[in-house]
């Protein structure tokens, strides 16, 4: 390419871009050429509000001097508790701190409230937590704040209110109200001169339901214009101010949220569509005459929350939205449309991975302020960034405000006068230093937030008993009260004052027969004294001594704690619990037994008495039967081997036959049920062993009543030693009681086989460290 | 040769395209002020990455009762119901299985909304059982299990992690179809879960004694006669973030 060819072919550029510059130049004018689009500059994001809860549903407006109004609800800390609609300014400067419109407010899925301005007045519709709409206004004089009363504006539920102050200064209220259908439709209602119209409000178009976000603007002619989403459709009316007029729908489809502005008499709409992922769409009209729709937005974002603004100072309407994918609200994102012209390319005012939703948007002069909700710190809470429409980006205006919530200004102090520790369930209080007067109280022994909606309130009472229902299962209770001025809504902080209270016993005694104890086998041989040699953990039922064991605990912490305690005829003072002993039982019969050795078997009873330093007492009895006679083996029977005379494996099973009588009540069972088990012992020689080899070496066995068959008998121990060779198993009979048989079974010879193998031993695994 | 004959088919081109363009002064200038022209294309968006849930530990069956119902979510959910609370949209959220996993994907107009939604199964007839599944959220505000659910009502056990509103609490909830509100029956601090952990939740009902567990240990305890019997599911916010793995009912 010379260089004459390369100057002919730049002047061909340039020419082709001043032919393609001119038309866009006319097309802004739209009526006349105006000024170019220009982008708007952004601040910051300011955190508006963040507290311990979520907050959620923002609105912001401005006044007349270009000072923020901004108001949210604030849910309580579970479902369980209240919702609240706090209102703040930066009319002085500061932000105010959080001022509390109602603390009755309903949760949803969609906006619980609207806010408009009328002078100095902030008025609000929103949904009260019985679901129905409600109104109040705030006056609002520098930081002086004085509550309206609340009028009820609907008697079915309500949803999606919204605010519109028209040029006259009347305030337009819409919501979805159910009076005419199962589900919801718009009505309409005006609040002029101070007080609301005489009728309830009006249908818009009584030809659907489902009705919701709604969207309103006047026109310069003072017609009031709405459009919201309903039966698949943006419908759209017209009011003249006398009667509505159902205007074309919009657009059809899955409509999703709609928002209206206005420039002269020309209304701009922008809402979203549900089709194939979510689309934001643009247009403006009149009455029946209405432009094509533009998608605004891309095609594979994700876009909702619509906010469409008339700025007059810039002569702009600004359509901002969120934006993003994958459900994840991530871009905040502005076009600057010329009202019949040009729409410029998407502006990021903000961008976040958090998620963000319910973008509102308010202007006045160059500013433009954007709210929204966040969840950037793992719960929702309140943030805000402003726009200069002149393309300078502001700076943060006011101090961003305290996260810390709004201070009750009820305040009181709470003691106790009644006893503690007290078995009397019931705690007195003494309310003293109440400030903000009070006149309401609520008390329960449940931990309540400050918003809850329940306890419910009661008339104020300083010295109020409260039946705490405590001191069965645990001592330490706490009772939590809180005051409120019902003439202005202010609430204390949840008061709370604790108490023990013990009506009962929290500590049961354990009995056992000194067979089953948990210190049942004595340490050494030398202390048995009773049946020598024979075996414990038999029978609960049964026992062969004269005594029985037991076991306190003590009381539950918090508690007042036992002090004493009387086990059989025996009383015990002055102990330290956790205790354990044993004791007489409460009487024996220490007759001759008239049916065998030692003592009459007989039913004896066991009795631990608990007393707490209250004065409380608890009582545990058991009856257990006297056993001392031993049963007897009748000659004859035999131990056969089911897996043969020879094994290599150190446990086997054996089979056995016997006939085993015993006396006292055992007698009363039949005749191949009078034994409760077996006490076996291996050894190598086929000589019967002494009661302490069992003892010593042996091992006792529970049966089934009627049983034949032994599953595990050791072949091993330590005194046959580890050695391979001939081994006999040696049975004695047991009771209940732990008596056992003088004469038992002798199994034959059983060879156990060189390196046989036993049951599975696992050692733990022990490493040398260097 | 053939290369001037090129570069003037280019220019007879390219000035085509300039009256086109210089004409359209003309149409713009006679446009109606409704007539808007075409947005122009919006950027597109990078995709963010899917949040990848780890496998749920195994489970056991330390009641050793009879299983009346059990679900690894590997298939369809034909036997199950989703409902809402506080909702205005004629739509219900989207509880979607997912990789082994149910997960709570959104709201009911297809964004996150801090509102319950539960996902339910089982028979109404129900009385006396356990529900235990295991959890996951790596961004709900809450997670937990219900039981006897009715038309009046349910019973709702919700633990919430650090950070969420209110802290990190568990708490046993009656919601009353009647009055469209919860009651709180018991809660307690400091026992909730963290987030982006498994947890394994159990909610067991004998007669009007209600027990809640977290991972095998009791949390709460609270006694109420509202409901006697009911289906049982699992529950959230509308938030998305949230996944259940692995239910059991006995």
């Amino acid at each position: 390419m010379n260089e004459s060819t390369s100057m002919k072919r730049a002047s061909v550029v340039l020419f082709l871009l001043v032919c393609l510059l001119i038309p866009l130049a006319f097309k802004q004018g739209g009526t006349g050429v105006k000024a170019a689009i220009q982008a708007v500059g952004w601040g910051s994001v300011e955190v508006r509000y963040v507290s311990a809860n979520t907050n959620v549903y923002p609105d912001i407006k401005y006044d007349g001097n270009g000072k923020s109004h901004v108001a949210w609800v604030e849910y309580g800390a579970t479902d369980a508790d209240g919702a609240r609609l706090l209102y703040t300014n930066n009319v002085s400067g500061a932000w105010l701190t959080p001022y509390e419109v109602t603390g009755s407010v309903a949760r949803g899925t969609d906006p619980l409230h609207s806010m408009t301005l009328e002078s100095n007045r902030v008025h609000f519709v929103y949904v009260a937590n019985s679901g129905f709409a409600a109104h109040r206004y705030l006056t609002v004089n520098g930081s002086d704040i004085t509550k309206s009363s609340v009028t009820t504006l609907s008697t079915t539920k309500a949803s999606t209110p919204e605010l519109l102050t028209d040029s006259s200064g009347k305030i337009h209220a819409f919501w979805g109200d159910r009076r005419a259908s199962s589900l919801p439709q718009v009505v309409h209602r005006i609040w002029a001169n101070g007080s609301w119209e005489a009728n309830t409000g009006r249908l818009i178009r009584n030809d659907g339901n489902n009705q919701r976000y709604i969207g309103a603007t006047q026109t310069s002619d003072g017609v009031i214009h709405v459009a919201f989403s309903g039966d698949s459709s943006v419908r759209y009316a017209t009011f003249n101010g006398t009667t509505w007029t159902a205007g074309s729908d919009l657009a059809s489809g899955k409509i999703k949220q709609v928002s209206l502005t206005s420039k002269g008499n020309t209304v701009a709409a922008l809402y979203s569509i549900d089709s194939s992922g979510r689309k934001m769409y643009y247009h403006i009209g009149y009455g029946t005459s209405w432009s094509n729709r533009v998608l605004v937005s891309s095609g594979s974002s994700f876009d909702e929350f619509p906010e469409i603004i008339y700025s007059p100072t810039a002569d702009r309407i600004y359509a901002l939205w969120m934006s993003g994918v994958d459900e994840k609200n991530l871009y905040i994102v502005n076009r600057e449309i010329i009202v019949g012209g040009a729409i410029a390319n998407l502006q990021y005012a903000t961008s976040s991975k958090a998620e963000r939703k319910w973008t509102r948007a308010a202007v006045q002069g160059t500013a433009i302020g954007v709210i929204w909700q966040d969840k950037a710190i793992g719960r929702y809470d309140i943030r805000q960034i402003t726009g200069n429409t002149s393309g300078v980006a502001p700076a943060t205006s006011t101090p961003t405000l305290s996260p810390t919530p709004t201070l009750p200004p009820v305040g009181f102090t709470v003691a106790r006068s009644s006893a503690s520790p007290s078995s009397n369930p019931s705690v007195t209080l003494a309310l003293s230093n109440l400030t903000g007067n009070p006149d309401q109280m609520r008390v329960s022994t449940s931990a309540f937030t400050a918003q809850a909606a329940s306890p419910a309130w009661e008339g104020l009472n300083t010295s109020k008993t409260v039946n705490t229902g405590a001191g069965v299962n645990s001592c330490a209770t706490t009772v939590y009260v809180q005051l409120r001025n019902s003439s202005n809504g202010g609430i204390s902080s949840v008061q709370t004052v604790s108490a023990v209270i013990d009506s009962s016993l929290q500590s049961t005694p354990q009995i056992y027969t000194m067979e089953t104890a948990p210190s049942a086998r004595p340490a050494s041989l030398t202390q048995v004294q009773v049946q020598p040699f024979a075996p414990d953990r038999v029978s609960e039922k049964y026992t062969r001594n004269m005594t029985f064991a037991y076991t306190i605990a003590q009381e539950t912490s918090g508690c007042s704690g036992v002090t004493r305690h009387k086990a059989g005829p025996f009383v015990v003072n002055g102990s330290s619990y956790p205790y354990s002993g044993f004791s007489a039982f409460d009487s024996f019969v220490t007759g001759n037994d008239s049916a065998g050795t030692g003592f009459e078997e007989q039913t004896v009873n066991a009795t631990v008495i608990l007393t707490d330093t209250l004065g409380n007492q608890s009582l545990v009895s058991k009856q257990f039967t006297y056993d001392d006679d031993a049963p007897v083996l009748t000659a004859g029977g035999s131990i056969t081997l089911p897996n043969g005379a020879s094994t290599s494996v150190s446990v086997i099973p054996l089979d056995f036959t016997a006939v085993v009588t015993d006396d006292g009540f055992m007698n009363t069972a039949p005749a191949d049920k009078r034994y409760w088990g077996v006490w076996v012992v291996a050894t190598t020689s086929s000589n019967f062993p002494t009661p302490q080899d069992f003892l010593q070496y042996g091992d006792v066995i529970g049966l089934e009543d009627g049983a034949t068959h032994v599953d595990y008998v050791r072949l091993v121990n330590a005194l046959t030693g580890t050695e391979s060779g001939t081994r006999h198993v040696h049975m004695r009979f047991l009771d209940g009681a732990g008596n056992y048989t003088e004469t038992g079974l002798t199994s034959p010879a059983i060879t156990l086989q060189p390196n046989y193998s036993g049951l599975p031993n696992y050692l733990p695994l022990i490493y040398k460290y260097q | 040769m053939r290369r001037n004959i090129m570069g003037s088919l280019g220019g007879l081109a390219l000035l085509t395209i300039v009256i086109s363009g210089c004409g359209a002064v003309t149409s713009a200038q006679q446009e109606q002020q409704i007539t808007i022209p075409t947005a122009p294309p919006a950027p597109t968006y990078a995709p963010i990455e899917a949040e990848a849930i780890p496998e749920a530990p195994s489970v056991e069956n330390p009641n050793k009762a009879p299983v009346r119902y059990s679900n690894s979510f590997d298939s369809a959910l034909s036997e199950w119901q989703v409902f809402d609370i506080w909702s205005n949209s004629t739509e219900l959220s989207r509880w979607e299985v997912k990789q082994g996993v149910v997960e709570q994907v959104t709201g009911p107009d297809g964004y996150g909304s801090s509102t319950p939604t539960g996902l339910v199964t089982g028979d109404k007839a129900w009385a006396d059982y356990s529900i235990r599944a295991q959890a996951y959220s790596f961004g709900n505000s809450i997670m937990g299990v219900i039981g006897r659910v009715n038309d009046a009502g349910f019973y709702a056990f919700v633990v919430r992690p650090e950070g969420a509103e209110g802290g990190k609490t568990v708490s046993l909830q009656r919601y009353d179809a009647a009055t469209d509100s919860y009651t709180l029956l018991a809660s307690s601090a400091d026992k909730g879960w963290s987030n982006k952990t498994w947890a394994t939740l159990e909610l067991r009902f004998e007669g009007k004694t209600i027990i809640a567990s977290i991972d095998g240990i009791e949390v709460l305890r609270a006694e109420d006669e509202s409901y006697a019997a009911g289906q049982a599911g699992v529950y959230g916010y509308a938030e998305g973030n949230l996944a259940f793995d692995n239910l059991i009912i006995q």
